[in-house]
């Protein structure tokens, strides 16, 4: 009798154990954004490993970590932010809502949430940061 | 005691107006002196001539502190503001805001001071001398 209720015991445990390896692995996908590193760099440019031409690519509605590194180019804003991060429709430059970052020094997470609609974006640069500020640019796309 | 009654009662309201009326001032409409800027040029910590020249300077901006400030908000993301000599106020009526764009102007209305924007009432250009 004893014998049963351990082995019972211990069929309940892998059952358990074999569930939660099963599941854990999509309840982490779920909780976590994709992360995407971008630097906003002393140059005035944005930049993305292994990128020449940096462009991010994003389902509509898709929940975005953005981790972006700032390094100050040549000016500032007077609240000490060294660049900022707008992101405009491309056809007709309207500012896409909860998309206006200001960057201070160093490395900051920020959750974000992609257009609902798909097609062009771009990114641009909201802090004059340097002569080369206007070309402080990056392209968004999300995809259909 | 009844026949003042009613003194009583028009003292209590008196004092309630008195009040209400001194809070509606304390809250109320003021006028705000600077230039209708753009808030990339304006947030700088060059002075706004200078943001504006720099932003000349590269090519794209037009000539004129107008059309620099146009172009920040219509092409660069950014919003119109009113810059006076010590704060930069946003703009609830962004339309208002764009007809004065680049010009020294009065704006009376009410400032909310949780969110720095100016609620505008009116917006008067004012002419250079």
């Amino acid at each position: 009798m004893i014998k049963t209720n351990l082995q019972l015991k211990l069929k309940c445990w892998i059952v358990f154990a074999v569930t939660l390896c099963c599941f854990s692995p999509q309840l982490c996908a779920q909780s976590q954004h994709r992360i995407i590193e971008i630097l906003a760099d002393r140059d005035s440019r944005y930049k993305i490993a292994g990128q020449k031409q940096p462009v991010i690519t994003a389902k509509p509605g898709e929940e975005l970590t953005l981790r972006i590194t700032a390094r100050k180019a040549q000016t500032q804003n007077r609240d000490g932010s060294v660049h900022g991060l707008t992101l405009l429709r491309a056809k007709d430059k309207k500012p896409v809502d909860g998309w206006d970052l200001l960057l201070k020094p160093g490395t900051h997470d920020f959750e974000m949430i992609a257009p609902a609609e798909p097609g062009e974006y771009v990114i641009v640069c909201t802090v004059i940061c340097s002569p080369d500020h206007e070309m402080m640019n990056m392209r968004f796309v999300v995809e259909p | 005691m009844r026949n003042c009654r009613p003194f009583l009662v028009a003292a209590v309201l008196m004092t309630f107006f008195v009040v209400a009326g001194s809070t509606i001032r304390a809250d109320g409409e003021k006028t705000f002196t600077g230039e209708i800027a753009d808030s990339q040029c304006a947030l700088g910590v060059h002075s706004l001539d200078r943001s504006h020249k720099t932003m000349i300077k590269m090519g794209n901006a037009g000539k004129t502190s107008a059309d620099c400030t146009r172009y920040c908000v219509k092409e660069r993301g950014g919003k119109y503001v009113l810059q006076t000599k010590t704060d930069v106020y946003k703009l609830d009526k962004q339309e208002l805001a764009e007809k004065n764009a680049g010009l020294k102007v009065k704006v009376t209305g009410t400032l909310d001071p949780k969110t720095n924007v100016i609620l505008i009432g009116t917006i008067e250009a004012i002419p250079e001398k």
